[in-house]
């Protein structure tokens, strides 16, 4: 089997058993039961609960291996004391996958029940996801197996999480910050399943273009740095890593079963295999946005327009910092950019419009430069003015843009009060790489170039 | 070389994991470097005084002499390394002053012989470098050599084994390599030479698991060709400690 074939049930299953699923809503074999119901699970569900007849309308079985039918996925709620009798059930019903979402197992320091779990479930060829994690989301199944909110954004990129809170409180900001995504692993543990099988079944995943990773710690670095190596050539990974700090390490060593590696080597690593390392959350998200939203460019000559010197400059920086070239305006776009601008702009890079410049011109030049050979990519940066409405500048800038069809990149800043708010999260409803800031606008081209550098070092 | 020859990399380390050392002797870890192809500055071990004439010929002058002894580790303090020898004859009375200043220092001293050295002509001096980590396995370092190593931190590192491409690219990846492309006015340097070290002290850690880090500081890389002088090996301490391990 196929490493792909192997995980598959976790994320495509037909059927799902919860062992240890609960009447009373608020606990987690409750909770868990009650997202795979309301996000639109079209498979099977049996509760597993030797006391009830029925939960939320499913009925309910004392026992998995009583059910009369295959199961493709368990999801193990049961106390840690309980679980390896559920895995061993669980081995004895055939199912090829099982989420622990049980606690006290390594990251308390009880390596021995969890090494004795997972030999049990090795003995019957069945992998295992945790345990210590809230569970899986996989938009392409309507399945939110999680113990988290209900709602979650669709969208394209995978993540997977050492952290559990950190991965539930990104389900909340999916909605809030229009951050959409294919899938959510909470990783948990990783006594079987680690970063490093997920990224080998996100890499063929056709719904993932992108995988991002919070990661604390490894347990096989080397074979993360394989995987990771040969899935960067079908898509970008950004991993978060935290422990980079001596005190950072020690605080992640603790917080989980894992020991956080020697960052410098970590480093390394991660380059080598093509690997972006973000240095904040923030960072990451603004990368993975650009990423999935836009082509790689052809080349590197980026173009700013701005209607505000000072952001502009802001950006100007912020591009020499991470190493982007911006080109020199050739006359003959300048001439082309004439009729747009009042003679006192600035025809440099940044080009000036002026704080006059509404969304009419806007639309004008956004088009003009991306339907030059010579131009790569488009950093818009607009500065809320008195007189100008950010929302129609907005729909223009989308609209020039090939409207979510772009085929080069292109990033836009609304920097301003409420109403620049309002038009930079529309922007990212209609998937269009909008930030709040000039300098975030910039990173997220920075991505798409980082990108287009790695692709070219492997031809 | 023929110092080197017989003494096969597998061999240097079960003789020294048999008498439970981790740090390899000056002339073992320079025999290793050899076979790897890396540029060794020449040298020889005189076990006894009267091979000191002929290994000062073979290796040629100037030359460096030291102690060569698990238990003397700041040699320069109580007199045991000479420079600058120009002789047979200074050689043949460096020989016996190093052994007089180690037997006052330490008289219980373990004495394996004395390393005559070839003095190298000075370069920039970089550093390579090499350790197995706990989760990525063998990585190589490349950097800032000399004494700084620690204070400036002008590294980078590659998981190995590495390709030449791959070297070379950690390698401009440095503040140093500035010095490499050739810094104000000097020639630039030999960017393939230090690329091939890098390569070669990867395929070492690759291939040997028991050895834990390597350091080469100084490599000094010329306009043409690059030297290393001082190669350290560790092996791993599990391997010689094992009865500790188990107490």
């Amino acid at each position: 089997m196929t490493a792909k074939e192997e995980l598959e049930p976790f994320f495509a299953p037909k059927s799902i058993a919860v062992v240890g699923a609960s009447r009373k809503p608020g606990k987690i074999g409750h909770e868990i039961l009650r997202n795979i119901k309301l996000s639109g699970f079209s498979g099977n569900v049996f509760p597993i609960n030797p006391g009830a007849e029925s939960i939320l309308d499913f009925k309910c079985y004392e026992n998995i291996t009583k059910i009369p039918q295959r199961i493709d996925l368990a999801i193990i709620v049961v106390p840690a004391v309980d679980t390896e009798a559920a895995v061993r059930e669980c081995g004895e019903k055939k199912v090829p996958a099982a989420i622990i979402i049980s606690s006290g197992f390594s990251e308390v320091g009880n390596t021995d029940l969890e090494r004795s779990i997972i030999e049990v479930a090795q003995k019957y060829r069945m992998r295992i996801i945790g345990p210590n994690t809230f569970g899986i989301f996989y938009a392409g199944s309507k399945m939110n197996a999680t113990f988290g909110p209900n709602y979650v954004l669709g969208g394209k990129t995978a993540f997977i999480t050492q952290s559990g809170a950190l991965g539930l409180a990104l389900m909340s900001w999916t909605t809030e910050e229009r951050y959409g995504v294919s899938a959510i692993v909470s990783i948990g543990n990783k006594a079987d399943v680690d970063d490093a099988d997920l990224v080998d079944y996100f890499s063929l995943d056709e719904s993932v273009k992108s995988i991002l990773i919070y990661m604390e710690g490894l347990k096989n670095g080397r074979r993360f740095f394989e995987s990771a190596k040969r899935a960067v050539k079908n898509k970008p990974i950004v991993v978060i890593k935290a422990g980079s700090s001596q005190r950072g390490a020690q605080a992640a060593s603790s917080h989980t079963g894992s020991i956080a590696g020697q960052d410098i080597v970590f480093s390394a690593a991660f380059e080598q295999a093509g690997v972006m390392r973000a240095e904040s959350m923030t960072q990451a998200f603004d990368w993975i946005q650009a990423i999935n939203e836009n082509p790689v460019p052809e080349g590197e000559k980026m173009v700013i327009v701005t209607n505000g010197g000072g952001i502009g400059v802001l950006a100007t920086d912020r591009c020499e910092k991470l190493g982007l070239s911006l080109m020199d305006i050739p006359a003959d776009l300048k001439e082309e950019l004439r009729t747009l601008m009042p003679s006192f702009g600035s025809m440099r890079n940044p080009i000036d419009l002026t704080a006059n410049a509404d969304d009419e011109v806007y639309r004008k030049m956004v088009s003009i430069l991306l339907a030059r050979k010579d131009v790569h990519g488009v950093i818009a940066l607009f500065c809320q003015t008195a007189n100008i409405d950010p929302l129609l500048v907005g729909e223009a800038i989308i609209a020039s843009s090939g409207g979510g069809k772009a085929t080069k990149p292109i990033t836009a800043a609304m920097v301003g009060g409420h109403l620049s708010q309002v038009a930079y999260s529309r922007m990212l409803e209609k998937k269009f790489a909008a930030y709040p800031t000039a300098e975030r606008a910039v990173d997220g081209m920075y991505a798409l170039i980082a990108r287009r550098r790695e692709l070219e070092s492997r031809k | 070389m023929k110092q080197s020859k017989g003494h096969s990399t597998r061999k240097i380390i079960e003789s020294a994991i048999a008498s439970s050392r981790t740090l390899l002797f000056e002339h073992e870890a320079d025999a290793i470097a050899r076979q790897y192809g890396i540029n060794v500055a020449r040298s020889g071990l005189a076990r006894e005084e009267k091979q000191v004439s002929v290994i000062a010929k073979r290796v040629g002058f100037p030359l460096a002499m030291k102690i060569v002894s698990p238990d003397i580790v700041h040699k320069s303090d109580i007199g045991a390394v000479i420079l600058n020898i120009g002789s047979v004859k200074e050689a043949q009375r460096a020989y016996s002053k190093i052994l007089r200043n180690v037997r006052n220092a330490n008289s219980r001293a373990c004495i394996e012989g004395v390393l005559l050295q070839r003095m190298a002509t000075k370069g920039f001096e970089f550093v390579v470098g090499a350790v197995r980590d706990a989760q990525f396995g063998p990585a190589v370092m490349f950097g800032l050599g000399g004494i700084y190593v620690e204070l400036f931190k002008d590294v980078s590192f590659r998981l190995a084994p590495l390709s030449r491409s791959e070297a070379i690219s950690m390698m401009r990846q440095t503040k140093s390599s500035a010095l490499l492309k050739g810094f104000r006015g000097s020639e630039p340097l030999d960017i393939r030479s230090g690329a091939e070290t890098l390569v070669a002290v990867g395929k070492l850690m690759h291939e040997e698991e028991a050895i834990e880090s390597i350091d080469i500081n100084p490599l000094f890389i010329y306009s043409k060709g690059d030297l290393a002088v001082d190669v350290r090996i560790l092996l791993r301490k599990a391997l010689t400690n094992v009865e500790s391990a188990h107490s």
